[in-house]
């Protein structure tokens, strides 16, 4: 969760889940390869409104970083979610971004007071559902992925990183029921280091109808390693360096049909001993998927396909060293109930180590985030610095 | 443990996370067999028109989830299922079994629509049934592609399939498959879309073992059901906010001879405190031609009406199905019997039905209908030798049409009759795989019904032959009478189908140029090269009337030629001018022309007071069940006398003899049907 928007993804069983059909907006998909996402109008800077029925809606309309939230004093006057987070004193307007970018809370409660008048409601109370209203949004794009696919959220943990992520992550996780909710080290950058870990991968596809009983095979095994050489000149260009891994496959189906099927090209040149593996493949593969195969029958090579990935190195983070209990650095008033604020121990995340078990309600705040540890929740650390939320 | 593992409470049916992972899951299961379905079939009414569907049953035959392909079979397809588990039995069907049926008179749909299922056995145990109905594209009979638009009785519309099995325990039954093979004129299609049929089960069935290894059999029948009466109480709600009464409404079917012959279908809804009886007891008898329904054709006509007004959410499950009743008398066009043909029962006769359930219910909830839709699938069947391969090639065609306005939106233009989620078959497709050359494929201008909320638009295509002969069959309706407006919205326009043949000038109807008695309904012609078809699609009825539309829109439509500069001026009554190929509004002029409009021009509603069914009934006078007996294949099938369905196996006998499929049917049939027919409810048993 950052400024504007929530970006969600499932792993399940460790895998990560690919689609074809992925949308760069509502209405226009791209028919490549991607990472299943789903995106939320709901950040930070998303603008709290009132519709024509008179009810509070938060987003998908942003501030942007520019004005920003009212509290940025960039000449913003629309409420954010992080004015309300400024006004129910979840966020300290004196150490955002390690305080350099101060906020000013007066003119935070200010825009959420005109919001207030809209919608009838007092301040913290308005302030409160704007936040809940964030909530709730991105816990149905969660649904999306999880319930709607049958899959439960119970047995999924729930990790939170972008800068508003650890502010928000309890609060949704108590909504969708996910069990423990982590919090990587420099939630902020936890995206851009992520980026920096990624394998590099290019693909490249001839798209070629090449009949069974008619292939020209010298002709394929040069297009082949044409793909082959423009990948890897490609991963080159991209600055890596060293013996990329190479995945060679076909696009196949019996002749008639419309869709097909991804098998892998065995290695080495496309000998007819490859040529007739291809084929044994495919009819292996079919029978597995779908219980039969067609004796007899033309199949049908629609695409060569090549990936060439390159391994990027997977760097250990260093574990934390070891440190007596942390203490508060200071208290303040934070609203978790709108009517009652409480007197909330406030940490900084790195004086925490594997010593420390903090109930909540607490505040840890770091240069890129804060983490929001609401009452009845416990929080412990891991060796490397990663922090897990559990309900107690 | 897997993630996709459910954390299940102490009592999972009253869960309410459990129930929707397990709803998914299952229509999961439904989704997954329809993918599997498209990758592997052969004929392009699957992989790009996506005839068919994918329905999850219980071992009793109750449908437990569905995906969203094609309302009309989902319909059906309960009764089919039905009928297999009475027939068959439990225990005459083992794992690894496939057995397929499409016989109209035994719970089918109509005969190219084939239905398999395999049974789903776990440690020991029938579980419940994977089903798949698809349309298969050429069947044998009279007419190439399956549909024989001339037929009078059902031995001309191919080959007729009982239950009879395709896999026994996992081993092909040879004998059937050379039956099929040798009686359909394109077998290559036919193995190898039963093959993506079975394919499909093959992949259910393996989705439902880890299903239930998963969440453990006894959960998911407990959640099942507490699904199925979950979507029983909600559509009950759903029916709750249609104000109770008494609602009729009527439209009919015809044949473009001269003059036009036409059945009627007349329905009285009755909607009573979250329940809906649909009675067609007063539409025509059965008639000599295609456009009868069987009885599972009909009430799904009914269903689908009832489920596009109800919310989207509501599981798709038996126990939606269950506050509805439909009454179709045999031997009726809304319920078929033997020997009579039935195959444009689904595609034409199914979407006049829900126009009639729509039109009924405009009485009572006029903000939540539509006008009528066009109202027919333009069915264009053809077939041939292919010029450039030499094989054999066949093919079903239907065609976009316009769908009514509404209160909040324009109808949708050219889109297929609300039976099914099935496009069109794609340009590409007809120049690719058929000798076809599309010469042109366009909205008409002014073929949307006239009104505040326009209807859509029908089509033309044009499809030029490109082989030395292609034989074509076509069944179209609405081609003389016109899609109804509603509230003074106007008609839509009305279908076509013309021909040009090579060498003449102009576009003739094939009663012109080939002598055929009908211009709706033609078998077997052949065209030659250079012949051209016109296929034009009717549009949608109105809504409201179109002085009261706006007439920023009415310049939009303008500007993008969904209605003429004329119309807007003499129907609309708005004035636009063209200045430098640019259409404006002339404000002085519209205000002028709309001056004269009578205040009270918005018609109001025609609601009628309701009227309470008779309540006044006699109870049930005692009466036993009966086993019926006999061999399935007789003719002389047994009806519900209340309800019009066939009865598989078991009879309900009333103490005065008469036979129905229930207690239930026995029932209303003395709280409902007496104090309104009275005697002449006899006439109906023969």
């Amino acid at each position: 969760m950052g400024g504007t928007s929530t970006d969600v993804g499932v792993v399940a069983n460790d895998r990560i889940r690919y689609t074809t059909a992925w949308e760069i907006e509502f209405g226009l998909p791209v028919a490549a390869p991607f990472i299943e996402m789903t995106t939320m109008g709901a950040g930070g800077g998303s603008i709290a409104w009132v519709n024509k029925g008179g009810l509070l809606q938060v987003g998908p309309q942003s501030a942007g970083a520019v004005p920003g939230p009212a509290c940025y004093s960039q000449g913003g006057e629309e409420a954010t979610v992080t004015d309300a987070n400024v006004v129910l004193g979840r966020l300290n307007p004196d150490n955002f971004l390690g305080g350099d970018l101060p906020l000013d809370a007066d003119l935070a409660f200010r825009a959420i007071e005109r919001t207030a008048r809209d919608v009838g409601l007092p301040p913290v109370d308005t302030a409160h559902a704007v936040v809940e209203i964030a909530v709730e949004n991105i816990a149905e794009a969660m649904r999306l992925l999880t319930v709607q696919r049958g899959l439960d959220p119970r047995v999924f943990s729930l990790v939170a990183f972008g800068g508003a992520g650890p502010l928000h992550a309890a609060a949704i996780a108590r909504v969708i029921g996910t069990q423990a909710t982590l919090i990587p080290p420099h939630p902020g950058l936890c995206s851009a280091f992520g980026t920096l870990l990624a394998d590099i991968r290019v693909d490249k596809t001839w798209t070629h109808l090449v009949r069974s009983d008619a292939p020209d095979l010298a002709d394929l095994d040069v297009r082949l390693n044409g793909l082959v050489r423009e990948a890897v000149e490609d991963l080159g260009r991209e600055g890596f360096e060293g013996a990329p891994a190479i995945h060679r496959s076909a696009n196949m189906r019996y002749l008639g049909q419309n869709y097909e099927e991804e098998i892998p090209i065995p290695a080495g040149p496309l000998t007819q001993d490859a040529w007739q593996a291809l084929i044994d493949g495919f009819e292996q593969h079919y029978e597995a998927e779908y219980g039969y195969r067609i004796a007899n029958e033309v199949i049908e090579v629609v695409q060569l396909s090549v990936s060439a990935v390159g391994a990027a190195s997977k760097p250990q983070l260093s574990p934390l060293p070891e440190r007596p209990p942390a203490a508060p650095r200071a208290k303040r008033r934070v609203y978790f109930d709108p009517r009652e604020p409480v007197a909330c121990p406030v940490f900084e995340r790195s004086d925490l180590s594997p010593a420390d078990v903090i109930q909540g309600p607490a505040v840890i705040e770091e240069l890129d985030s804060t983490t929001l540890v609401h009452p009845g929740q416990t929080l412990t650390v891991g060796s490397r610095g990663l922090a897990s939320l559990v309900w107690a | 443990m897997s993630v996709s593992q459910v954390a299940v409470g102490t009592d999972p049916a009253r869960d309410l996370v459990t129930q929707t992972v397990l709803y998914n899951r299952l229509v999961g299961v439904c989704r997954e067999m329809g993918t599997t379905m498209m990758r592997t079939a052969y004929s392009p009414i699957f992989s790009e028109s996506r005839d068919f569907s994918c329905v999850l049953f219980d071992r009793e035959g109750r449908m437990l989830a569905q995906t969203e392909f094609c309302p009309a079979q989902v319909g059906a397809i309960r009764f089919v299922v039905k009928w297999l588990i009475a027939e068959l039995g439990d225990d005459a069907v083992k794992p690894g079994d496939v057995i397929v049926h499409n016989d109209p008179y035994r719970g089918g749909v109509h005969m190219p629509e084939h239905v398999v299922i395999k049974p789903v056995y776990y440690e020991g145990e029938l579980f419940g049934y994977v089903a798949n109905i698809a349309h298969l594209v050429e069947i044998g009979g009279m007419a190439v592609g399956g549909f024989a638009a001339t037929a009078t009785e059902v031995y001309q519309e191919g080959l007729r399939l009982p239950p009879v099995w395709l896999m026994r325990e996992g081993e092909y039954n040879h004998d059937v498959w050379r039956v099929i093979m040798s009686n359909h004129r394109a077998p290559r299609y036919s193995w190898g879309d039963l093959h993506a049929m079975i394919a499909s089960l093959t992949v259910a069935e393996r989705r439902c073992h880890e299903l239930l290894d998963e969440f453990g059999l006894e959960t998911v029948r407990q959640v099942s059901s507490a699904l199925m009466d979950h979507a029983e109480r909600w559509m009950r709600n759903e029916i709750r906010s249609i104000p109770d009464g008494e609602y009729e409404f009527a439209d009919h079917m015809e044949d473009a001879r001269d003059p036009p012959a036409r059945d009627w279908i007349r329905l009285r809804l009755i909607v009573d405190d979250g329940e809906i009886v649909a009675d067609f007891t007063e539409s025509d008898p059965q008639a000599a031609h295609v456009l009868n329904c069987t009885y599972g054709v009909t009430a799904s006509g009914v269903y689908n009406a009832i489920f596009h007004f109800a919310d989207n959410d509501v599981p798709h499950n038996d126990g939606a199905y269950r506050p509805i009743t439909v009454i179709a008398r045999p031997g009726s066009i809304v319920n078929v019997i033997h020997p009579g043909a039935s195959v444009g029962g689904n595609t034409e006769t199914h979407p006049r039905i829900w126009g009639i359930v729509m039109g009924a219910l405009a009485q009572a909830v006029p903000e939540r209908v539509s006008a009528a839709t066009g109202g027919t699938s333009c069915n264009f069947l053809f077939g041939g030798t292919h010029p450039d391969t030499g094989h054999y090639y066949v093919h079903y065609h239907f065609d976009g049409v316009g769908w009514g306005g509404r209160a909040a939106a324009d109808g949708n233009s050219h889109q297929v009759v609300p039976n099914g989620n099935c496009p069109a078959t794609p340009v590409e497709i007809f120049e690719t795989r058929y000798p076809f050359m599309a010469r042109a494929y366009r909205l008409r201008t002014d073929s949307g019904g006239a009104g505040a909320q326009r209807g859509g638009l029908g089509s033309d295509r044009i499809l030029e032959v490109r082989a030395p002969s292609i034989t074509v069959s076509a069944l179209f309706d609405r081609m003389v009478s016109r899609p109804w407006g509603l509230y003074g919205g106007h008609t839509g326009d009305s279908s076509r189908l013309l021909v040009r043949t090579a060498g003449t000038p102009t576009f003739q109807t094939f009663g012109e140029a080939f002598g055929t008695t009908s211009n709706s309904r033609i078998a077997n012609i052949e065209l030659r090269e250079g012949d051209e078809v016109l296929i034009g699609s009717p549009g949608g009825g109105g809504y409201g009337a179109p002085e009261l539309r706006e007439p920023e829109q009415v310049l939009r439509d303008v500007r993008e030629r969904f209605v003429s500069a004329e119309a807007a001026h003499e129907v609309y009554r708005v004035a636009i001018d063209e200045i430098d190929g640019r259409y404006l509004i002339d404000d002085a002029g519209t205000e002028s022309l709309r001056r004269d409009l009578a205040a009270d021009s918005v018609l109001e509603q025609t609601a009628r007071d309701p009227l309470r069914p008779a309540s006044d009934a006699q109870p049930p006078e005692g009466g036993h069940w009966e086993r019926l007996d006999g061999d399935w294949w007789q003719t002389d099938v047994t009806n519900c006398v209340f309800c019009g369905q066939v009865i598989p196996s078991d009879i309900w006998r009333a103490g005065d003899g008469h036979q129905f499929c229930s207690k239930d049917c026995d029932a209303r049939y003395r709280t409902y049907w007496l104090p309104r027919y009275g005697q002449r409810a006899d006439a109906r048993i023969q």
